[in-house]
């Protein structure tokens, strides 16, 4: 592997009175797609949200290109270089596509590179030029996906955490989200993919994780995993 | 009580554990051996030489005060710490006790003589034995009262309530100043009659020297209250409060009729008011709208707060508390609000559940984790954690 | 009868006096829908905030420009802006230590909300009462508490003429009418410029919309809330100035009627909604005017507490709808 931008060590959360992760471990390379998949209430959002610093964790330490980060806030995460796009988008409805672009960037500093990566994005997403007066909360499902995405890429994160951008788009919107991600990752961020659709994530990622009740049960390369019988079964829907 | 030195704790500890195990005698011969220490209070000076700033606080008015306030705070206590609901407006219906008491006792004299258009007013012999007639018409008008207000506004938002209930506060107030055909407006209503027992051969009178029978009298109301709402809290009502103070939405999805229960709160706290304004009213024998102004309905919050929300000894603590610390200390008295002001934002901070909590309330209060869960996103407050 | 006619009578100047009044509720109406929009809390103490800047008007022009006669032109617009600032200031700080001392510790346990109502009355009691101690006799934990206000009221010299300038419609206006509207529309254009143009106006907006997104996109909640409250009470303070100039006088009290009437004014226009803190208080103003002339001015109060429980009740999202800071 390559040198470690994530590394997460024996992490233990608690939301509200249940322990739901219990003990995670899991690192991620520069460069790499790593993702996480596993069911309902496995402890992937928790440990995401963790991550982010949205979620305080109860014991265990999570490291940012080897600096301790479980005590800062989530601003300050941000600021490192860290940006999650949230689960079910998140857009901020009454603001402008461009606004919530800005947004993305909200913790930067630096006004040149701001155009640039309104070109990128945009370039990444066109349909977000055409919209980018319109009230995000006007916009359809799947371009609330791409503006949130987009959004998250405003910040210029060196570590890309998505929270199953699959969920509730239509299968061929789906496959247009994961050609964008695959995009991005070529233009060179590092991506942390969770997603109760293993079948697109495992296809996308170099390795994989798979969670259940709060702790890792396999890990593996993706392609691995993805001929792995139990994975099969339980997450491909495959008897 | 983070600073106890650990003997105390220790034998705090054992003490606590004999009661444990020798409930509900233990509580019992503890609140009867209460009970006997407050009557006897006031007789104390006479048996004993007492140091003087014992004897101001063991004085039949400081005690009377006492018990009034006590009663005021057990009514509130049913609002704010049963059912949830912040009441800033509770002194309306202490207001509308005690007008209610000297309207019906006669001692307001509004005009009965049309064609003059004078205030002639009616002498007002023998209405004794009315004061208990009246005490069930003022618990009546009370609750009616109550009943108008919280029907409409009970299924707003807490804030809110606590909002409408303060200008509720207010208008009645203002209502009382400003309808001086009535009220007698800002000049009050004098000369409102005592008043007395005359059964059989038994014959108690109260009048204007009789602080100690009026404090007594204001004892019984208190004992009878805290009995019978002891008694609500523990029964289906009791249940029903808790359901709704945890999460309405999920009360109401069990069958708990949640407007119903917060009504019963509110008219329960409303006649508790009634009955304590009718007693005022005939105790100090005057009334003015001055006297029902929003601070007082802090003053008797802030009593339930300190006490502790949700306990029913809390609410007597506090209350005696928040009437004897300016008779402690006369200085004191000017800076009363300040310091009450401060209490409550204190206590808020760093002791939730008060002086004397309710096992049960101190939980929800304390906050937390397991509140979030309860309650999801939009019970807590703008939460940023660092 | 005696309505339609009170009304018919007075209708213009009831109209200017409810205009003049409406402003100066709307500029304190915008903290408390700030506020909410941000933390879903009503401030409570924010009636205090507002308090604070007429007393700092009751030094500025009694004391440290020392006026003793109306102001024209330019030395009338330097004492008013050099009045405005401090005033500004000190509302905003305290709004900034109500938040931390009456809130923050409540927000960290995550309380349940009655524990932010209480928290709130008990700022509110101890910010009152602390200026109503502070009359030079008296000390408070041994330290001796500087002569401020103290319990009784405090005359407020004029700082514009109360003479008539023009007529419209027969009704006659004075330069402190003009000077509260004015400075009202001023400030509201600035805060509208501020919330909707500017980053900071964005990190507000995205807080109020949504915390944990926000904080997600790298905005810190805390500092975004403590700039509510300093921009919140900014706002009463200015508001604080132009009462003074209006009604020359202040006490230690005097925040509550405006306060809870600006609540009022917040509500019915929706709050959390800045745009309708703006009009809710125009109209609340203009409500409690014309209810006057109605009726007898004892009863002004008794009408905005009517309003007040009416709308909650009616219509509780208020005119414009309840959203975030928008």
């Amino acid at each position: 592997m390559t040198e470690v931008v994530l590394e997460v060590e024996n992490l233990h959360v608690r939301y509200g009175g249940i322990e739901a992760v219990k003990g995670i471990s899991l690192a991620v390379g520069e460069g790499e797609i790593v993702t996480l998949i596993g069911g309902n209430g496995a402890g992937k959002t928790t440990t995401l949200k963790t991550i982010s610093g949205v979620k305080r964790p109860e014991s265990g330490q999570i490291r940012f290109r080897g600096q301790p980060i479980q005590s800062k806030a989530a601003h300050e995460i941000v600021a490192l270089g860290v940006c999650q796009v949230p689960e079910g988008r998140k857009i901020f409805p009454r603001m402008t596509v461009y606004e919530n672009l800005e947004m993305g960037a909200y913790g930067r500093r630096d006004g040149a590179g701001f155009d640039e990566d309104f070109e990128r994005v945009f370039a990444l997403f066109p349909v977000l030029k055409e919209r980018s007066e319109q009230p995000g909360g006007t916009l359809s499902g799947g371009e609330q996906q791409m503006l949130a995405i987009g959004r998250g890429l405003m910040s210029r994160p060196r570590l890309l955490m998505l929270d199953e951008p699959s969920l509730g788009l239509a299968p061929l919107l789906v496959e247009r989200i994961y050609e964008l991600l695959r995009e991005i990752h070529r233009q060179g961020t590092t991506i942390l993919l969770v997603e109760q659709n293993a079948h697109m994530a495992l296809n996308l990622a170099d390795r994989g994780y798979v969670l259940e009740s709060g702790t890792i049960a396999l890990e593996d390369r993706a392609d691995a995993l993805l001929g792995n019988d139990a994975v099969r079964r339980a997450y491909l829907g495959e008897e | 009580m983070a600073g106890t030195a650990p003997g105390l704790k220790a034998v705090r500890g054992s003490i606590r554990r004999w009661i444990d195990g020798h409930r509900p005698w233990s509580t019992l011969l503890l609140y009867g051996a209460l009970l006997v220490l407050a009557v006897i209070l006031p007789l104390l000076p006479s048996w004993f030489a007492l140091p003087t700033w014992f004897e101001r606080i063991v004085s039949g008015s400081a005690l009377g005060r006492v018990a009034l306030f006590a009663l005021f705070a057990l009514g509130l206590n049913v609002v704010v710490g049963f059912a949830g609901l912040l009441d800033l407006g509770y002194v309306a219906f202490w207001a509308i006790g005690a007008y209610a008491a000297a309207i019906g006792t006669g001692a307001a004299r509004f005009s009965l003589d049309y064609r003059s258009g004078r205030a002639v007013g009616v002498a007002a012999p023998g209405w004794h034995m009315w004061m208990w007639l009246l005490l069930a018409g003022a618990i009546f008008i009370a609750v009616i009262a109550g009943v108008l207000l919280g029907s409409p506004t009970l299924r707003l938002r807490g804030d809110y309530l606590a909002i409408v209930t303060l200008g509720f506060g207010e208008i009645v107030r203002l209502t009382a100043n400003n309808l001086d055909t009535v009220t007698g407006g800002p000049q009050g209503i004098t000369s409102i009659p005592h008043p007395a027992i005359h059964v059989a051969s038994v014959n108690i009178v109260w009048g204007v020297l009789t602080d100690v029978k009026y404090y007594w009298l204001l004892l019984f109301f208190v004992v009878l209250w805290a009995v019978a709402i002891s008694a609500l809290n523990r029964s289906r009502i009791g249940r029903a409060w808790v359901a709704i103070r945890e999460d309405e939405v999920a009360a109401a999805a069990m069958g708990v009729p949640v407007i119903r229960m917060k009504l019963a709160a509110f008219a329960i706290g409303a006649c508790t008011a009634g009955v304590a304004g009718v007693i005022y009213a005939e105790q100090v024998n005057f009334i003015n709208p001055p006297t029902f102004d929003i601070l007082q309905s802090i003053l008797i919050l802030s009593m339930v707060v300190i006490g502790g929300m949700g306990s029913i000894p809390g609410a007597i603590l506090g209350a005696s508390v928040v009437v004897l610390l300016p008779e402690l200390f006369r200085e004191f008295d000017e800076y009363r609000f300040l310091v009450f002001g401060v209490a409550l934002v204190v206590v808020m901070a760093f002791r939730p559940q008060g002086l004397w909590p309710s096992k049960r309330r101190a939980l929800e209060l304390k906050g937390g984790l397991a509140e979030e869960m309860l309650r999801g996103k939009e019970e807590t407050v703008g939460s940023e954690s660092a | 009868m005696r309505c339609a006619n009170g009304l018919i009578d007075q209708f213009w100047a009831q109209t200017r006096n409810g205009i003049t009044l409406g402003a100066i509720y709307a500029m304190i109406a915008i903290g408390y829908t700030m506020v909410y929009g941000v933390l879903q809390l009503i401030n409570f103490a924010h009636s205090e905030v507002f308090m604070v800047a007429t007393v700092v008007s009751l030094y500025a022009f009694r004391d440290w420009y020392g006026v003793t006669e109306p102001l024209t032109g330019g030395t009338l617009l330097l004492v008013l802006l050099i009045t405005l600032i401090p005033a500004m200031i000190a509302s905003g700080l305290t709004a900034v230590a109500i938040e931390r001392l009456a809130y923050r510790p409540l927000r960290r346990r995550r309380a349940p909300r009655l524990s932010f109502l209480i928290s709130a009355i008990g700022a509110s009691l101890s910010i009152q009462y602390l200026f109503n101690l502070m009359d030079g006799n008296h000390s408070l934990l041994f330290i001796p508490l500087p002569n401020v206000l103290g319990a009784a009221p405090q005359e407020i010299p004029d700082v514009v003429s109360s003479k008539p300038l023009f007529s419209i419609f027969g009704t006659p206006w004075n330069g402190q009418q003009l000077l509260v509207i004015a400075v009202a529309v001023l400030m509201m254009i600035i805060l509208d410029l501020l919330v909707r143009r500017t980053k900071l106006g964005r990190g507000i907006r995205a807080v109020a919309q949504d915390p944990e997104t926000a904080s997600l996109m790298g905005v810190s909640i805390d500092r975004i809330i403590v700039v509510t409250f300093l921009i919140g009470g900014a706002m009463a303070g200015a508001a604080g100035v132009l009462y003074s100039v209006r009604f020359h006088f202040t006490q230690w009290n005097i925040g509550f009627l405006p306060g809870i009437k600006a609540f009022t004014a917040a509500v019915l226009g929706g709050i959390g909604n800045i745009r309708g803190a703006m009009l809710g208080g125009l109209l609340l103003g203009m409500v409690e005017a014309y209810g006057v002339a109605c009726t007898a001015p004892q009863w002004a109060d008794v009408i905005s507490f009517g309003v007040l429980v009416a709308v909650l009740m009616f219509r509780p999202t208020g005119i414009l709808g309840e959203r975030g800071v928008a």
